[in-house]
């Protein structure tokens, strides 16, 4: 006996139509941007007393030499003993032995 | 009638315009040392020609004023004999500021001056005994010597008595530390670094011998006067210049010292510089005996006409005749005196002024000085003809 063929109905495929919505730019709102001023509060600088390096048992030699020389200031090697009337010669032979020149001032 | 008619004679005593001379080489030197017995007293001034006469005081090469002999002997290397040097030998303890600081009750300086009255042109001052400080890279006593110096030959020249003073720079450690001397405003002194020995002491007698031996326009460093008698020099740190790469330093920083030239043999002075700025006129010994020359034949000149009697215009002004006078015997004297010296002078007597209510006369003087070939620059190269 031969065997009963249902026969495959095919259904169409009905496609539902896409209603293609308009899209709808939504205009950004520029919101402008308002700057906080900032207030700047004034960076007070402590002064900074500066404490000259004086050795005591030299202060009595040092305004003998400041008022034969006739300045004001004066600089002394703790390593070598040299006194200086500049500045700029305490400080490069500081360099040289590695260690902050006395300053001695009237 | 006066007695019997006669012919009277007058004696014109001016008429060849001779030129006063004035002592243009003479030096004095304070020198370490003692007393001999009989011969030398310390602090006392003598006047010597040559090292005979310092041997004749008992300074001599042996016993116990080497030292001072050692410095007068180096004067007479560059200085002929019979040039005319005061010395004064103080003890070897004084320190060098003690030698010329005039408010001392003993001062040796203005002892020797005094005795010399303005002969002496340059003074130098070399001694025995240090400070035992360092002072911007010198005994600490160089530097007091150069302030008080310069007080002292400011009081002279108000005297008339002008002179440029030559300290010994003693005990030098660096040249780093060194103060510039164009810094300092003490235009009549010198600092001379270099020496003969490594003992830490400086050579200043060949300073004093080259100035006794020149002319007042004329620098020590000229390098046609020749090299200097000397087979070996160091500064006072007792480093040999040959040896040296620091000189240039020290001389930028206003210092006297020697050195040496490529395919020329021995030493030669860098230069004459006083401690004062490069910007003054005086900032050589050349200048300053030059100037303090001028100075005294201007005081020699008019001295003669102080208080002199002189025709007056109606506004109490000087009479044109009588400035033209002085105009001329100023210029005769300079002009005469220092012929070859300086290259031009001229004198402008100011005819505005009311000498009749008591106002000073006054006269202006000015001096074209020599120029010097300093530095010379060359410029060589090949061409093709």
């Amino acid at each position: 006996m031969a065997k009963n063929v249902k026969p495959i109905v095919e259904t169409p495929i009905v496609g539902t139509p896409v209603i293609e919505t308009p899209i709808v730019e939504t205009p950004v709102i520029e919101t402008p941007i308002v700057e906080t001023p900032v207030i700047e509060t004034p960076i007070v600088e402590t002064p900074v007393v500066e404490t000259p390096i004086v050795d005591p048992d030299f202060l009595d030699q040092a305004e003998t030499l400041m008022a034969s020389q006739n300045v004001k200031e004066i600089w002394r090697c703790p390593v070598k003993g040299y006194w200086f009337t500049k500045a700029e010669n305490a400080l490069d032979h500081s360099k040289k032995v590695d260690k902050s020149p006395e300053h001695y001032k009237l | 009638m006066t007695g019997l008619p006669n012919v009277v004679i007058s004696l014109v005593r001016n008429g060849l315009g001779l030129v006063a001379e004035t002592n243009d080489n003479t030096v004095g030197f304070i020198l370490p040392g003692v007393a001999v017995t009989g011969k030398l007293v310390l602090n006392t001034p003598y006047a010597i020609y040559s090292t005979d006469g310092a041997k004749a005081l008992g300074i001599d090469i042996t016993g116990t004023n080497t030292a001072a002999f050692r410095h007068i002997s180096e004067f007479y290397s560059v200085a002929p004999v019979g040039a005319k040097l005061w010395i004064i030998i103080v003890a070897t303890t004084t320190k060098l500021s003690a030698t010329v600081d005039k408010d001392l009750t003993v001062c040796p300086a203005k002892i020797l001056l005094n005795r010399a009255n303005g002969e002496v042109m340059a003074l130098g001052i070399a001694v025995g005994s240090d400070a035992g400080t360092t002072l911007d890279g010198l005994d600490t006593e160089v530097s007091t010597a150069r302030t008080k110096g310069q007080l002292l030959a400011m009081e002279y020249l108000g005297k008339i008595m002008p002179f440029v003073l030559v300290i010994e720079g003693r005990k030098m450690t660096d040249s780093a530390s060194l103060l510039d001397l164009h810094t300092q405003t003490n235009y009549r002194t010198s600092v001379g670094l270099f020496s003969t020995l490594s003992d830490g002491s400086a050579s200043i007698g060949l300073v004093l011998g080259s100035i006794a031996s020149i002319p007042v326009q004329r620098k020590i460093s000229r390098i046609k006067n020749g090299a200097l008698p000397i087979s070996t020099a160091y500064l006072s740190d007792g480093v040999a210049v040959k040896e040296r790469e620091d000189l240039a330093t020290i001389s930028d920083k206003g210092y006297i010292v020697l050195r040496q030239f490529p395919n020329k043999s021995g030493y030669f002075f860098n230069g004459d510089f006083t401690a004062t700025s490069l910007t003054d006129d005086l900032n050589t010994i050349a200048r300053i005996r030059t100037i303090d020359k001028a100075l005294k034949i201007a005081y020699n000149t008019y001295v003669e006409e102080l208080d002199d009697d002189v025709e007056v215009n109606d506004d109490g002004t000087l009479n044109a005749a009588v400035a033209a006078y002085l105009k001329q015997k100023i210029e005769t004297q300079v002009n005469g005196s220092m012929a070859g010296e300086i290259s031009k002078f001229s004198a402008q007597i100011d005819t505005t002024v009311d000498i009749l209510s008591g106002a000073a006369q006054k006269m202006y003087l000015n001096i074209t000085p020599k120029g010097y070939l300093n530095p010379i620059e060359v410029v060589l190269s090949f061409v093709n003809q």
